[in-house]
This record gives structure tokens, C-alpha cells and sequence, in this order.
């Protein structure tokens, strides 16, 4: 389903991603694991067309990035991107209109759920609740391809374990799902495959089961032991 | 999709100059109720903030149009970026809307003044039966020029190049926000978003003032002599101009954009 091959991307004097090559199916959760500047947001931001200066190829259903995969891809990024005077109702306009595999059912179970009014405005909000807002959104849609960007960072216990629900509550089973993160122990269990960025390069891309067996480890000790400083 | 976009570009700036209008018409009729022809320091208490107003409803509608097209570059940009649409619709949506408010601004200030002056001879019909005598005079002149005719047809004939200016000028202000928003540019973007702004205007404009005649539509007593072959020429000029600045635009993101 998604096809990276040879995809460098340089800042400067740092390789932001150094020759990152891999292939991606349908019906897994990956985790796109790797602590704060290995490269995960740069991989993140050029799948979804948001950079488009990179070395390399990348085939997102046979296709390259444009308005077909960006049609496929739900993307959670690790900023707010709705404007702080849009409501729930202003929002769920904007997602019918533009996205026609969007459930606004579903959009209004997962405010109930998650606890949101559609008549409040974003900028009353607080950091919480609008992080649940654009994941409500996000998760609202029947897409092939879910991309979350650090969904549970800088969030507190209780939080995290509602933000997970809400994504395997919610997700198509059918689809792919890419969620990365540096906080791995409460997450690992909800992982099919992972991919490890050091330093922009990819050191490990293997089924978690495996990965299991293979060394005796859980994700998190694996990570901490491939990440020690 | 280019219709969704600019009917969603238009619900996110609407909030910002609609107060604006009514804030116009408003002072126009407070002014035209309040001002009183004796009293000729009044003038001053009304004309010079309602033309100061006038100044003011045109920067906040210059700042509306700047921070639509802004929003395709901030966390907003997140959004616009991985719609569905491809990179034509989103950058002319974002000019028809910056054409639409533009438009909108230009009418509210025809209709406040209107209101103002209207209002103000309605209220204060003696003042003009000192002058009537001028008035009738003029009207007839107006009248046996067919002033409305012409009026309508300088409308007509600036109507083309009201709108390929609009698409110039748009083009433009996307070139020099898409340039700053590339991997060309590390740092200081904000100044030299108004450098590469200044300069291709400078040059583009220049070009046009050395190459055509600058006035191709004069009027004298009544009469509107065009120079149809340089208003031909200007059009063309501005819409080659439009349409490479937009093809430089489209270019810059399909290549080098880089969302921070």
C-alpha cells in the first residue's frame, strides 16, 4: 500500500532521513517509533505532500503523493490545523465537503464520547480537549490510510488510554494505520509491525511477534536498547 | 472542489469584514444625520474620520486577503495542504476569494458614500435652494452628455482589467508567501516575502510603464477616447504577467514546498 524507496531528505548540515526504504500493507497498525528529531515527522510530513523537496520515491497505492492519496490518507499532524474560531459544526461542514468518506454519525458518537460540544469554539478550548477535537475528526473518516503524529504525546495517563480506545474503536480494519510516538510501553501491545528511525535512518522494520521472539524483549526495552544514548 | 474551497475560504474571512461594512454604513448614515451644513468645523468631525475609515476598511480588507493566503502556510496550512484538491483549485480559490472581498469592499464604500451624500441632501434640501440655480445647470449638462451612459461604459471598459489586476496582484502576493515557504528559505521570512514582493513589482510594473503608453482611456468633456490597441496590449501584459507569477506559484509548491 505504501512504498518508500531510497527517501533522503537533507537540512542543512543534518540528514532529517537518510535513504529510508520500505513497504507497507493494508490491515496492520504500524508504529513509527524513534525519539524527538530521528526523523519521524519529516517521513510523516512528506507522505502527506506537506514537504515536497526529498530524494527518492514514494508510491502511496501505486500512485504518487497528490490529490488521490491525499484523498486516501487521514492525518492526524502534531499541530492544531482547524482555525482557533471554527465549532464542532463549522468543522464537520468543512470534513462533509471536502471528504466524502466522512461519517458524520460516527463524528457525532465520537464527541460524545470524548466528551466535546459542537457549539464550542476552538479557541475556548483547552490544549486537551482540542487535541480529542482534531482526533475526533480524524478518526471520523472511513479512510484507507490513518496517519497519527504523536497522538498521545504530552498527554496525561488517563488521557492516553482514551485516545487509544478511540483509535482502535474507530479505525477500519481494512486500513493501514501509522501512528508514531517515542512513548512506547502503554502503546506497544496495539502494534502489528514497527519501523525504528535513528538519527533519519531506518534500523529496524519488522512484525512485532517477531521482533518479540526473536530477542526475548518487549518493544519498549528493544527501543531502549536500540535508542541508549 | 474549487467551489467548496472558495465557499470555505469565505466562511473563514467573512467574520472579519462584514463588521466592517456595517461599520461603514453606519457612520455614513450617523455622519449624514449629524452633519450640519453652518457649521463648517463640523465637517472636519465627520469627513476626516469617514474618509479615514474608508483608509482603514482598506488595510483591514488588504490584511483579511493576506492572512487567507497566510493560512495555506500555518498549522492551517496542515489542513489546506492534504484536502482533496489539487494545487490549482486551492491557490484560485484563495484568489477569486481575495477577488470577492476586494469587490465587496469597493461596493461597501460606494454604497456608505452614497448613503452619506444621499442622506445628507435629503435632510438638508434648504441648503440647496441657495444653489439651485448651479445645480439645475449641471444636471442639464450631465443629462445632455448622457453622463449615466458614459458612466456605465467606463464601468464596462475597466471592468477587464479591474479583474485581470485582481489576478495579477493575488498572483504576486502568492508568489512571494509560496517563495518563503520553501526549502529555498531558512530564515527571515517575513522580510524576504516582502523583498521578492517589492522587486517583481517593481520590475513588472516598470516593464509596463517603459513598454505601453501609460493613459490608453482618457476623457475630455464627456468624450472617452480609447487607445484599444495599448488597452489590448496592457490587458495581455498583465495577464501573461498573472499567469506566469500563478505558473511560478503552482511551481514552488509542487517542488520545494516545505509546511513548518
Amino acid at each position: 500500500m505504501i512504498e518508500v524507496k531510497n527517501v533522503s531528505k537533507r537540512y542543512k548540515n543534518t540528514n532529517a532521513l537518510d535513504n529510508v526504504s520500505f513497504t507497507l500493507h493494508a490491515g496492520q497498525i504500524v508504529g513509527l517509533l524513534g525519539p524527538n528529531g530521528s526523523g519521524k515527522t519529516t517521513l510523516i510530513k512528506i507522505l502527506n505532500g506537506l514537504l515536497r523537496d526529498f530524494d527518492g520515491e514514494i508510491k502511496i497505492d501505486g500512485k504518487d503523493i497528490g490529490v488521490e492519496t491525499k484523498a486516501m490518507i487521514s492525518y492526524l499532524p502534531d499541530v492544531n490545523f482547524f482555525g482557533e474560531w471554527m465549532d464542532g459544526d463549522h468543522a464537520r461542514d468543512l470534513f462533509k465537503d471536502m471528504y466524502p468518506d466522512f461519517d458524520e454519525q460516527r463524528l457525532f458518537d465520537l464527541f460524545n464520547k470524548l466528551k466535546l460540544d459542537p457549539k464550542q469554539k476552538l479557541k475556548t478550548m483547552s490544549k486537551g480537549m482540542k487535541e480529542r477535537f482534531h482526533l475526533a475528526f480524524v478518526m471520523a473518516r472511513k479512510a484507507h490510510i490513518y496517519i497519527l503524529d504523536e497522538p498521545i504525546g504530552g498527554v496525561d495517563p488517563a488521557a492516553r488510554e482514551l485516545i487509544l480506545n478511540t483509535i482502535l474503536d474507530n479505525y477500519n480494519p481494512d486500513s493501514l494505520v501509522i501512528l508514531s510516538t517515542h512513548i512506547i510501553s502503554e502503546i506497544e501491545q496495539i502494534f502489528d509491525s514497527v519501523l525504528f528511525l535513528k538519527e533519519g535512518q531506518l534500523v529496524l522494520n519488522d512484525q512485532v511477534e517477531e521482533l518479540r521472539t526473536k530477542h526475548q524483549k518487549s518493544i519498549d526495552e528493544l527501543f531502549k536498547e536500540v535508542f541508549k544514548c | 472542489m474549487l467551489i467548496k474551497l472558495i465557499k470555505h475560504d469565505l466562511i473563514a474571512s467573512y467574520r472579519d469584514l462584514l463588521p466592517m461594512y456595517a461599520g461603514l454604513i453606519l457612520f455614513a448614515i450617523v455622519g449624514a444625520i449629524s452633519l450640519n451644513p453652518e457649521v463648517e468645523w463640523l465637517i472636519f468631525v465627520f469627513i476626516v474620520p469617514f474618509f479615514g475609515l474608508l483608509i482603514a476598511s482598506a488595510v483591514i480588507s488588504v490584511q483579511t486577503i493576506i492572512r487567507l493566503i497566510n493560512r495555506l502556510y500555518t498549522h492551517e496550512g496542515y489542513l489546506s495542504h492534504v484536502l482533496p484538491a489539487s494545487d490549482i483549485e486551492l491557490f484560485l480559490a484563495k484568489i477569486i476569494t481575495a477577488g470577492i472581498w476586494t469587490t465587496t469592499t469597493f461596493l461597501s464604500y460606494v454604497i456608505s458614500l452614497s448613503i452619506f451624500v444621499g442622506l445628507w441632501s435629503f435632510l438638508h434640501q434648504d441648503y440647496f435652494v441657495l444653489y439651485q440655480t448651479e445645480i439645475k445647470q449641471v444636471l442639464a449638462y450631465l443629462q445632455e452628455q448622457n453622463a449615466l451612459v458614459l458612466f456605465a461604459r467606463m464601468v464596462l471598459i475597466s471592468l477587464p482589467q479591474y479583474l485581470v489586476n485582481i489576478f495579477y496582484g493575488m498572483s504576486l502576493v502568492l508568489v512571494a508567501f509560496s517563495f518563503v515557504n520553501t526549502s529555498y528559505v531558512k530564515a527571515n521570512k517575513v522580510f524576504i516575502g516582502l523583498m521578492v514582493y517589492i522587486l517583481i513589482n517593481f520590475v513588472i510594473e516598470n516593464l509596463n510603464s517603459n513598454l505601453l503608453q501609460d493613459w490608453f482611456v482618457t476623457v475630455d468633456r464627456m468624450q472617452v477616447n480609447i487607445n484599444w490597441m495599448m488597452y489590448g496590449l496592457d490587458f495581455v501584459y498583465y495577464l501573461v504577467a498573472g499567469l506566469g507569477l500563478f505558473s511560478l506559484t503552482l511551481w514552488l509548491n509542487r517542488n520545494k514546498l516545505e509546511l513548518n
